[in-house]
């Protein structure tokens, strides 16, 4: 072995399995357990948003009538009724606990957690502990938010967005605000945790011949979105603060008008805070289905990615342009006209390079010989919710018609097509794809479909209802939408809209038994490379021993060599794995095999050292 | 696979620099997020300061100028003294970091109590919360950045522990840098406060 490659297999120790209840489980360093706690932690907050938005579905259905059988449970105190009470608390909560506590778990520490390391031939993340002391971290906002239902005045209820003054204490008073941004403060803190290893890692432990164009795209998208997160996620927290010495302090930051004592502050100074964060958010929430999309295309068209550059650029470009456009939420508040404009101009350009992801996408199914498995069927959903999403973002992007758009439900369906439906599918995908690398055994690929067509029908369903009704005049958040000459003939659109609602939820039902069925169940052990998919998490067993590579691969080809003609012939396969090389097929591939003690690697010793 | 006792001690000293490496990629990555965070808080100052009528408000008590000047030195000073004992660390002489080092943290202390009597006389002159935007600022930024003072000075008083308990000179050295560099960054997010608290 030559002294390069001893020193990329010693600078990375190889970790003993834990032993301990302890180190197994609650105090696990090792990222394919702690992608695991995210991805349980964040299905059990799906649940609660996704019942949080029936009972808001139900509402608009049928404004003040009783919820069938769980009102009794849920609002027992009102008879089963909603009332406005409820009503404010549910649409706040639903909207940051489906953000912070349901898809940024499921999607970045899930996901994020259980392909970098694999994805990049590392033994684990940079940071091991930090990545175990960000998911606690998170579990301890999630307590938060539980706790904060709990209180009196309950939980927030200033709207997702929390501004001021209704987030201030004479708008939501009680602790059950306070709480939930505390809590935001502190998921964002597990995030920026979590970003940090992430980019170091990319950066520091790529294996030999891993080259920043031979990345897999779900590792740019993760890649990408970390950097956002560790860049933007702390502005968000400085608008926290501000906003919780407000309330707890008497400080006068948001504080205007009459609430104000001698000196007044400024509401809107929140909101610049809030996008500063909230529009890289959005982006956050989209860079790693836009990777889970480019990588599965390729896989499942049997094709290379059409220009993989040009993708990986296309993130890149989008993700930096998305530091600049966050003025187009605020085009009402009395923007500068020239300062409004240019961040029309900047919003419209971000276009350019998601339209060029979409070419490549594209390019890359056409003609190719596709497999229609489902997480192909949940990466094509998602193309077609984000373009749909995307477009009709365009006229909110547009001061002209956003002037009338705003605050409609219009804008409701528009960001829950892009931030929710193509989270959601993104993830959903990403579940189905990676199931058997993390339990061992593949997913009911027929309740699988069956779990995607409900979704996909639902969720379009859903939110191109509520952007009808958006561009028919029906303002957002309303307890009673139909309360106005002008809205009061939309309770049949609104009710259809919650069928759809109902139907989505209908259909999650065959993902929670295929879930619990899958990894509980007696199933098959499926074989080590299920998807016949070249990426370096499939060169290794499933699931995965602790230290994942026992010899650290060295990379010879980019993660989309499909149907080259020369593979083919050399290695009788279609598809040639990142650890595989065409000049000698003969070579056998490094072994990987589940026998931890035996690991004696020079230097290993002082590898431990330098780790601890 | 055998390897000799040199060999051995060469990919130890390699993999220190490579540990050293990846920390300080997640050290710098950190200090980014801490910087935007620190930079909200500016663009609020600005914000608020440019919206507000006047700035001081009338009535408010004029800010001091000779401790605040004293304690930036002090803080300059501390940053001064850490380097110093770096120099001896990585010539071998831990005693000496820690006599230097523990100088640093005195400076570090000593900024916390003078800027703590800022806060008291000011307080007591009138320049209370209620004044609004403009001392709500001023007590947020210097608190906020205490606090980080706080922090410094904790890693620094670890650092003053683990030096001579480290397993290998490029580790000790290591983790000494990477200390040092918070310790920096505070200081120089305090020059920024300084100016914007006392100063302008």
């Amino acid at each position: 072995m030559s002294a390069t490659s001893d020193a990329y297999q010693n600078l990375q120790p190889i970790h003993h399995p834990p032993t301990s209840f302890f180190n197994k489980y609650l105090w696990s360093i090792d990222h394919k357990v702690i992608a695991k706690q995210f991805l349980w932690g964040g299905l059990i907050f799906l649940l609660l948003g996704g019942l949080q938005a029936m009972f808001i579905r139900w509402q608009w259905a049928y404004p003040g009538q009783p919820v069938p059988v769980l009102g009794q449970i849920f609002f027992s105190d009102s008879g089963g009724v909603i009332t406005p009470g409820h009503y404010t608390s549910l649409f706040t909560s639903h909207g940051l606990i489906m953000i912070f506590w349901a898809i940024t778990p499921m999607m970045i520490g899930a996901f994020g957690n259980l392909t970098i390391p694999l994805m990049i031939g590392a033994r684990d993340m940079a940071f091991p502990a930090l990545n175990a002391a960000s998911f606690w971290t998170w579990f301890l906002s999630g307590l938060m938010v539980l706790g904060s239902f709990m209180v009196p005045y309950g939980t927030a209820a200033a709207g997702w967005t929390t501004y001021p003054p209704l987030s201030g204490n004479a708008g939501t008073p009680g602790w059950g605000q306070s709480l939930f941004v505390l809590a935001i403060f502190t998921t964002g803190s597990a995030t920026i945790m979590g970003g940090v290893n992430y980019v170091t890692t990319v950066i520091r432990l790529r294996a030999p011949g891993m080259t920043w164009d031979r990345l897999p795209l779900t590792v740019w998208g993760q890649f990408l979105t970390a950097i956002l997160n560790v860049l933007f996620v702390p502005v968000l927290a400085s608008g926290g603060i501000l906003l919780l010495l407000d309330r707890w302090f008497g400080t006068s930051f948001y504080v205007a008008g009459a609430l104000a004592g001698e000196g007044a502050g400024d509401p809107i100074l929140f909101q610049h805070l809030f996008w500063i964060f909230g529009h890289p958010e959005v982006y956050i929430l989209i860079l790693p289905a836009w990777g889970f999309i480019g990588d599965f295309v390729s896989f499942f068209s049997r094709k290379p990615a059409y220009w993989y550059k040009g993708s990986v650029w296309a993130m890149a470009a989008v993700s930096i342009m998305s530091a600049v456009v966050y003025g187009h939420h605020m085009y009402t508040t009395g923007m500068a006209p020239l300062l409004g404009k240019s961040f029309m101009m900047l919003t419209l350009i971000i276009s350019v390079p998601a339209e060029l992801l979409f070419l490549n996408w594209l390019h890359t199914i056409y003609h190719g010989s596709m497999r229609k498995t489902v997480p192909m069927l949940f990466a094509l959903g998602t193309i077609f919710v984000f373009g749909s999403g995307g477009l009709t973002g365009l006229p909110l992007a547009t001061i002209s018609t956003d002037l009338y758009l705003h605050a409609t439900m219009f804008v409701v369906g528009h960001f829950h097509l892009t931030m929710a439906s193509a989270a959601f599918l993104g993830t959903f995908g990403a579940i189905y794809f990676w199931f058997p690398k993390m339990f061992g055994t593949m997913m009911d690929q027929r309740l699988g479909k069956a779990h995607f067509w409900f979704s996909f029908i639902g969720l379009n369903g859903v939110f191109i209802g509520q952007m009808i009704s958006g561009y028919a005049g029906q303002p957002r958040r309303l307890y009673d939408p139909y309360q106005y000459a002008f809205t009061e003939h939309m309770i049949g659109i609104n009710q259809l809209t919650s069928y759809f609602a109902f139907f989505l939820a209908f259909g999650q039902i065959f993902f929670v038994i295929n879930w619990f069925k899958s990894i509980f169940g007696k199933n098959e052990k499926c074989e080590q490379n299920p998807w016949q998919v070249g990426t370096l998490e499939w060169s290794i067993p499933n699931p995965s021993p602790v230290y994942n590579f026992k010899v650290i691969p060295t990379v010879t080809c980019g993660p989309h060599e499909y149907s080259n003609p020369e593979c083919i012939e050399k290695l009788g396969k279609d598809w040639q794995g990142q650890w595989e090389s065409l000049d000698s097929p003969e070579a056998p591939a490094p072994e990987q095999e589940d026998d931890a003690d035996e690991a004696t690697d020079p230097g290993a010793e002082a590898a431990a050292e330098t780790s601890k | 696979m055998t390897t000799s006792i040199s060999n051995r001690r060469a990919t130890s000293l390699h993999l220190g620099r490579a540990a050293h490496t990846t920390n300080s990629v997640g050290m710098v990555l950190a200090l980014v997020s801490f910087t935007m965070m620190f930079g909200g808080l500016f663009y609020s100052y600005g914000l608020l300061r440019i919206r507000s009528v006047s700035w001081p408000p009338p009535g408010v008590p004029e800010m001091p100028l000779l401790i605040p000047t004293g304690i930036t030195l002090m803080l300059a000073g501390s940053a001064v003294a850490l380097e110093a004992g770096r120099r001896r660390l990585r010539q071998g002489d831990v005693a000496a970091f820690q006599r230097f080092s523990m100088v640093a943290m005195v400076l570090g202390a000593l900024f916390l109590g003078l800027q703590a009597s800022v806060w008291i006389d000011l307080w007591d002159a009138g320049l209370t919360l209620a004044v609004g935007p403009y001392g709500s600022m001023f007590y947020f930024l210097t608190a906020f950045h205490a606090l980080h003072v706080v922090a410094g000075l904790g890693i620094l008083g670890w650092m003053y522990v683990a030096a001579p308990r480290a397993s290998s000179p490029v580790i000790r050295d290591s983790r000494a840098h990477l200390s040092a560099v918070f310790w920096h960054f505070v200081g120089a997010v305090w020059l920024i406060i300084f100016f914007l608290a006392y100063v302008f």
